[in-house]
């Protein structure tokens, strides 16, 4: 049995991990700055149109950098906690 | 016409999507896992993912504006207040787990490796929590606009 993880397995997964935490990050920045949200609606013509294409550019993006990295994590950890995080903190914030 | 079955076909692909999730998880338990099969449901719960994007996106972005501004007022305006705005932002958490999906199981040899069984496995169970979620954060925003509308407690 292997265990050894595909570079753009371990690259796509640190990407996914931060993009889960930054879409966190654009969501409060968005309600917080209005020149922000502003600023994605004038990109797509709704802010949450701009909202998932940045994360999927920015997804695509990191991904292929970190997979020209020799970096080992262990990648279902990582993912498990910045979605925990991420969520929690978009819970919260709404809550707030 | 348009409007009703963009908004009832959003979630039926969900649910789909979801029993596609599951399928997927069992596969990955089996002594002989398909690798062919795997990669075939992780691809297509990626495909159904971004359809749902499309589909309910394309709904939110030009139909909701006339529901939301009735639910606002209503009793139930937390329904919007809270559940959509959860929603709308746990999608893209689907979404990015949704688009790795094919990524693992197509980059790697998943029936002799157990670190990549375990990323699949992981990333199902994690898709089908929020995504559970989801589906019952809009089973209640479309309660707050039955209430709104019923009530008329929205349109004061």
């Amino acid at each position: 049995m292997n265990t050894q993880l595909d570079k753009y397995t371990l690259g796509f997964g640190i990407s996914a991990a931060i993009v889960i935490l930054f879409n966190t990050f654009l969501m409060i920045v968005k309600e917080e700055i209005p020149l922000v949200h502003t600023m994605m609606v004038a990109l797509s013509g709704h802010h949450w149109t701009s909202h998932g294409l940045i994360d999927v550019t920015l997804f695509i993006i990191l991904g292929f950098l970190f997979s020209s990295r020799n970096i080992k994590v262990n990648i279902s950890s990582l993912i498990i906690t910045s979605t925990i995080v991420g969520v929690l903190l978009i819970i919260g914030m709404v809550a707030m | 016409m348009f409007e009703s079955i963009l908004l009832l076909l959003h979630p039926a692909i969900a649910v789909v999507t979801m029993l596609l999730v599951v399928w997927l998880i069992v596969s990955l338990k089996c002594v002989n896992i398909n690798e062919r099969r795997v990669r075939m449901l992780s691809l297509s719960i990626a495909l159904m993912m971004v359809s749902i994007w499309i589909i309910a996106g394309y709904w939110y972005v030009v139909f909701y504006g006339v529901d939301k501004a009735v639910i606002v007022k209503s009793s139930w305006s937390f329904s919007h207040s809270f559940f959509m705005e959860t929603k709308e932002h746990i999608f893209f958490v689907v979404l990015i787990l949704s688009l790795y999906l094919p990524l693992v199981a197509f980059r790697n040899s998943i029936a002799n490796n157990t670190s990549a069984q375990k990323l699949l496995i992981t990333l199902g169970v994690l898709i089908l929590a929020l995504m559970l979620y989801i589906d019952g954060a809009g089973a209640i925003i479309s309660h707050g606009a039955e209430i709104a509308y019923m009530h008329k407690d929205g349109l004061q």
